[in-house]
């Protein structure tokens, strides 16, 4: 933890309100996203972000273990949220895993306008197995280092950094199979084009 | 590529953002007090190091003789007491396949099953539950209380209300069977920490067992204790020492330092299955269906003080679609609109808080009703736990 965010702590475990209100600017949005990557719809993800900072006032006190504040709040988004997912299939007793979507969430793309080299790469993020694209999530969407991914995930963070390699490599073969596609897709309409 | 620059792409690529009122919502959601987890007290830069060591070994010590003392007493130096007299009795009742019980309880009318009705008569509770035989079978179940029926089928659920004539459907179990379930019973009883409950009495003979234990009740701020989890209880149970299966099973609540018995299992019968005739369900044609209906997006976003705004407004100006929209019940928006009750004037309005196990929030409110004026107060029940997880009217008036 930084000077400025061990100060927040501090203030946060006296009780003082405005170190609430800035924990909640500095890091709503990010809690936020991560939920919607889990695989959230956007009002459940709203939801689920209230949950996440009302369940956070009361446990305000489990914060001098955390690893950092965000690392912190994530913990508890993603406890929240799978918590919820158990309730709401009551029947599928012990199940860890995220929800198993293609594309991870084209509600998530659709929100967002990115350029056609940014889609592609959060196409491949989507393909990738829920572990690793959890890992890329933490690690380079909310920039959180191997430790705190590790923190939140409940693994340790050499398990973190061999996801993110794996992931990595996948990515980049994912990438280069869509440019290799492209290519031949051009090469094709320019052999269908009038000389 | 090289990793280099697909890190680089990785962290430039935006995650998606929150509706703008989200912040605003979240900082309504700042409790008054936050637990604090530390004495603020004297400063450390006072103490010196012989007095710290000196006070660290006084506590350490007195730490460790009351920890013994208390271990000793409470035999918490062996396996944890409950979870061990209890182990054969849950690994029986985890065999059963169906169950049928009957309760007395001491509930009422229009409250669900873990409301205390403090003062009034004990009602009777019969349930039939078939637990799941594999994975991914729903299992059934059926309840009926004085003023209501759920009925689970396998596929969905509905909740019937005789004198109201008013039923609500829905896709899931609606409510969890564990609350009538005998292995679920000692499940729970197993899994309470053994610092939070104390073992009062425990005995084997004559073919009989029975354990009688004491729970804390959760802190309910300042509100009056209205469901089990709010008090401090005491829990009988009996088993067949045979069989290991559980046989009897009261709970008492305290009350201004007087036990009341809250619940009392009349019989039970343990079964291979039961007769589907049980979970079909024959309502009267002309039910009423209540329900949690779909609202436009504007709505979603309100939080519980701006829904009991709109609530009052619309019972108030007698607009009963918009009333309808706050509160599923039909008979309840009937009698809201009715002249004598209907609001006139919401006079005050305050935050939302949670309290005991309620799952929603309360919003205290003062209003004034019908022709009279009479004024007022409520804690204005609000849940949120429906299809679009939107804050709905539940009780309080």
């Amino acid at each position: 933890m930084g000077l400025s965010e061990r100060n927040l702590v501090r203030r946060l475990r006296k009780g003082d309100r405005d170190a609430c209100r800035e924990l909640i600017r500095l890091h709503h949005h990010g809690v936020y996203g991560y939920l919607r990557r889990l695989g959230a719809q956007p009002s459940r993800a709203e939801d689920l972000t209230q949950e996440t900072y009302a369940k956070a006032w009361r446990r305000i006190e489990t914060l001098r273990d955390a690893a950092s504040l965000r690392s912190w709040l994530l913990t508890i988004a993603r406890n929240e949220f799978f918590q919820r997912l158990r309730v709401q299939r009551p029947d599928a007793e012990g199940c860890e895993d995220l929800p198993e979507i293609e594309d991870p969430d084209p509600g998530v793309e659709s929100e967002m306008i990115d350029s056609e080299r940014d889609r592609e790469l959060r196409r491949a993020v989507g393909r990738l197995e829920p572990a690793l694209q959890e890992a890329v999530a933490l690690h380079y969407f909310q920039d959180l280092s191997y430790r705190e991914t590790g923190s939140v995930l409940g693994i340790p963070a050499g398990t973190v950094k061999s996801r993110i390699h794996r992931a990595l490599g996948e990515l980049r073969a994912l990438l280069e199979q869509t440019e290799a596609d492209h290519e031949r897709q051009r090469a094709e309409e320019a052999a269908a084009r009038p000389s | 590529m090289r990793d280099k620059e697909l890190k680089k792409r990785l962290r430039a690529l935006r995650e998606p953002a929150p509706s703008t009122e989200l912040g605003s919502r979240l900082e309504r959601g700042i409790p008054d007090t936050l637990r604090q987890p530390e004495s603020t007290g004297r400063p450390w830069r006072v103490w010196t190091m012989p007095k710290l060591a000196a006070v660290a070994a006084g506590t350490l010590a007195t730490t460790i003789t009351l920890w013994l003392v208390t271990g000793f007493i409470l035999g918490l130096f062996g396996p944890p007491v409950v979870a061990n007299v209890l182990a054969p009795v849950a690994a029986a009742t985890d065999r059963i396949q169906a169950v049928h019980v009957v309760l007395r309880m001491l509930t009422r009318e229009g409250e669900d099953f873990s409301y205390v009705n403090l003062g009034g008569e004990p009602e009777r509770v019969e349930a039939w539950i078939e637990w799941p035989q594999g994975p991914g079978e729903p299992g059934r179940a059926r309840m009926d209380k004085t003023d209501r029926i759920y009925n689970f089928d396998g596929t969905g659920t509905v909740f019937y209300h005789p004198k109201r004539n008013e039923a609500f459907q829905g896709r899931g179990r609606g409510i969890d069977h564990d609350l009538f379930w005998p292995a679920a019973w000692v499940r729970y009883l197993r899994s309470i920490p053994t610092g939070e409950v104390e073992v009062v009495e425990h005995y084997e003979n004559g073919g009989k067992g029975s354990l009688v234990l004491r729970q804390k009740g959760a802190p309910v701020d300042g509100l009056d204790p209205s469901f089990l989890g709010d008090f401090d209880r005491e829990i009988e149970v009996e088993w067949n020492t045979d069989t290991h299966l559980l046989t009897g099973l009261r709970r008492w609540v305290y009350h201004k330092g007087q036990r009341v018995l809250f619940s009392e299992l009349e019989s039970i019968d343990y079964l291979e299955s039961v007769d589907d005739e049980i979970f079909r369900l024959d309502l009267p044609g002309d039910v009423r269906w209540g329900g949690v209906k779909d609202a436009p997006i504007e709505v979603l976003a309100l939080g519980p003080r701006e829904v009991a705004i709109r609530f009052f407004e619309a019972a108030k100006s007698g607009d009963r679609e918009t009333l309808e929209l706050y509160c599923g019940s039909p008979s309840m928006v009937d009698w809201l609109l009715e002249e004598a009750h209907r609001p006139t004037e919401l006079l005050f309005l305050g935050e939302p808080f949670r309290g005991g196990n309620y799952p929603g929030v309360y919003v205290p409110c003062r209003v004034r009703f019908g022709k009279e004026g009479r004024v007022k107060e409520y804690n204005l029940a609000l849940r949120n736990d429906n299809h679009q997880r939107r804050w709905v009217y539940d009780g309080g008036i």
